[in-house]
Formats: structure tokens, C-alpha cells, sequence
């Protein structure tokens, strides 16, 4: 194969051409393309209090990654929070989750915070009403396509609040810990105060 | 095409106390992230699972050169600490006992790095005797040998079932 110039770092030593028997085999073995596949991207315009992604392939992925960025509410210092649905997303379930997360704070305290009866989970900590005052997170996902088992979630944060000189950051989990399919992804502003802004990626983590 | 990807994908097989993933960590990746899912003991006895590094020859590294700290946050009750230094048994990763078992994500860094030692952090959400909790640790093994994989061990209670999935981050040489 000819030589086409430096190289990436990858699974299998190449020189950037493959034959297409190479293409089927390293598609075999999940190697072939890059393993953080997207679903959707959606952004919020700040006409609604919630955003959803309702075709979240959970028959493909059992680890899934929302990436949100840059996120604030029309109201001041809101949370958005995630909530989960059985049926394709013409609903959310609005009770019965449990999570445990730590919030640290760069102007204010370090808190521990859980539950085990909420009717959404957190995931970040204040934002304002402006770009400058928003949250920026990630949520992973587990087993949200497996009916006997129940869907968990890992996240991280970092935010700021209203007034600009709170950093807040979140790590945790959460859990609902019911064993049925969810199928789709909510985030919310649930007292409908704020409508939401900002941008939402979310991914199938690739597996064979 | 994201920089992310797929090298192994590794499954407890049986009902065991270890599962390990050698020969996953290459020169051609810095760092390593992981997924872990589903790992469940096969009685109801719950159980703490154990990290351990394994070496270039396959072996899991059992000297005292393990130190860790972590969070584990409980929906039921306190928040507690976990930190030990030089310890051979490995960190906690998570607990979990059986229908619902634990679910985390590990990075690993510079673990075929001579001059580095091999780093690791990873998160997890889990349910343990009934109780929620969450896990959020570092780990370092103090040693500059090649690490080539690693081991997840339960001591007490085998497991029977959990995914273990190796991405490498790509690194493109410019």
C-alpha cells in the first residue's frame, strides 16, 4: 500500500489505505471507525422548559454519553435536571429516582447532596440567564435499553450561578430503579420557570 | 470519525473471582478509557470489587505500590471517604451484589509510559445492599514498569456476569 504521509496512532498499524476485506475486519472486530458514535444534537432555543432526544438507539448502546454545553435558563439560578421515558418519550416518569452527588463550590460550600425519592436528577448546580452564567456537563448512561435492569447514570459538572462569582461543580450519580425499557431523555426546567438555551449532544459509546 | 476506539471488549465468563483484561494497553495510545458494565455477583452476597494492574508479561501486579483516594456517595446515608497508600489488594472500583450490580467509567493514563507512573481515575453508580451509591476515585501505581491491562477482582463474592469494553484516545501526530 502506498505510503501517504505521518500517521495517526490507531488500533491497527496502516499506512491510511485499507482493502476492503480490511474494512470488513476491523468492522467485525469494532474497530473500524471511531467508537463515540453520534446520535443527535439538539439545541435548546429558549422557547421551552425542556429539550428531549426520543430516538436514543437504546437497542444499539448500552452506554450512552449527553454532552451539554453552555446551558442557562430564563429564570435565575434554575437547575436542569434529567428525567427518563417508557414510552418513546410521549411521557416522562416523574417519580421514583434516587441519586447521590457532591457539589463543590468556589464561593460557596461543598455540600453533600442525595435522595431516595425525587421526581428528576440532578446533574449540575445554579445557572443564570446568560451565556456567561451556564452549565456545562456530561451524563453517562447505563443499561437504559435493558428491560431487566435498571437505568443508572454517572455525571460531572461545571457551572455558574446567577450572580457570576459562583463555580459550582457536581460529580455523582443516579439511579432509576425501575427494570423496563427508557427509551428517551429529558432535560427539564421542572418548575417550567425557565425555558432552557444552549446545546446537546448525545452518543452511542460503540461496542461489538 | 471521533478519536475514540474500540480495542477489547472482554466478559466474566462463569462464575468467577477475577476477571482480567491483559495485553489491552499498547504504545499506540497515552490514554485509555474504559467501561464497565453489569458487574454483578452471581449469589446475593454483596461484594467490593478490586482494581489491580497487570504488567507486560500478564501478570497482575501484586506489590504494595497502590495508593488511592476516592468519594463514596450513599442516597441513604453520609458520604464517606476512601484513602490508603501501598496497597497490593488494589482500590475499590465499585460494590455491587446481584440483580443490579455496578456500572463505571475508568481512564487510565500513560500505562505503557517507562517514565510515568500509571494513572487512573474512574466513576461509578451501582446498587449495593439496596442502596444507591456512587464512586469517585484516582489511583496510582507507583511504578514505572509497562502496564498492559488490568484486573477487577471480587474477593468474597464470584461474579457472574459484567462487560468490560478498552477505547484508546487517539493521538494524531500532526
Amino acid at each position: 500500500m502506498p505510503y501517504i504521509g505521518t500517521q495517526p496512532n490507531d488500533v491497527k498499524k496502516n499506512t491510511g489505505l485499507y482493502t476492503p476485506s480490511e474494512i470488513l475486519q476491523l468492522t467485525k472486530d469494532g474497530s473500524w471507525g471511531g467508537s463515540l458514535e453520534l446520535i443527535a444534537e439538539q439545541t435548546a432555543d429558549g422557547t421551552s422548559t425542556s429539550l428531549n432526544f426520543t430516538d436514543i438507539k437504546e437497542n444499539i448502546y448500552d452506554v450512552h454519553l449527553l454532552q451539554v454545553h453552555s446551558m442557562f435558563t430564563s429564570s435565575a439560578n434554575k437547575l436542569i435536571r434529567i428525567r427518563l421515558s417508557n414510552d418513546g418519550g410521549s411521557s416522562f416518569i416523574a417519580s421514583g429516582y434516587q441519586y447521590a452527588y457532591q457539589i463543590m463550590q468556589s464561593n460557596g460550600s461543598f455540600s453533600e447532596q442525595r435522595s431516595t425519592s425525587v421526581t428528576f436528577i440532578n446533574v449540575h448546580t445554579n445557572v443564570g440567564t446568560v451565556l456567561l452564567e451556564s452549565a456545562n456537563f456530561y451524563v453517562y448512561f447505563y443499561n437504559l435499553g435493558n428491560s431487566s435492569k435498571y437505568s443508572f447514570l454517572t455525571h460531572q459538572s461545571s457551572s455558574m450561578d446567577n450572580t457570576g462569582t459562583i463555580l459550582g461543580s457536581t460529580f455523582g450519580g443516579g439511579v432509576l430503579p425501575t427494570a423496563e425499557t427508557h427509551n428517551a431523555i429529558q432535560l427539564i426546567e421542572p418548575n417550567l420557570l425557565g425555558n432552557l438555551t444552549g446545546t446537546a449532544k448525545l452518543y452511542g459509546v460503540k461496542e461489538i | 470519525m471521533s478519536n475514540l476506539r474500540l480495542i477489547n471488549e472482554t466478559s466474566v465468563s462463569g462464575s468467577v473471582n477475577t476477571l482480567e483484561v491483559p495485553y489491552v494497553f499498547t504504545s499506540d495510545f497515552d490514554i485509555y478509557k474504559v467501561t464497565i458494565k453489569d458487574w454483578e455477583t452471581a449469589s446475593t452476597t454483596a461484594d467490593n470489587c478490586y482494581m489491580r494492574f497487570i504488567d507486560n508479561s500478564g501478570n497482575i501486579i501484586t506489590t504494595a505500590t497502590i495508593d488511592f483516594a476516592g468519594l463514596g456517595m450513599i442516597a441513604t446515608t453520609s458520604f464517606y471517604e476512601s484513602k490508603n497508600t501501598n496497597q497490593s489488594a488494589g482500590s475499590i472500583v465499585f460494590g455491587s451484589d446481584n440483580p443490579e450490580g455496578a456500572n463505571a467509567v475508568m481512564y487510565f493514563f500513560n500505562p505503557m509510559n517507562t517514565n510515568s507512573y500509571t494513572f487512573s481515575m474512574h466513576q461509578s453508580a451501582e446498587i449495593k445492599n439496596n442502596n444507591f451509591t456512587s464512586i469517585k476515585q484516582i489511583q496510582v501505581l507507583k511504578q514505572t514498569g509497562l502496564v498492559s491491562g488490568f484486573s477487577l477482582t471480587n474477593y468474597v463474592s464470584p461474579v457472574d456476569k459484567g462487560t468490560v469494553r478498552v477505547y484508546g484516545l487517539r493521538v494524531d501526530n500532526g
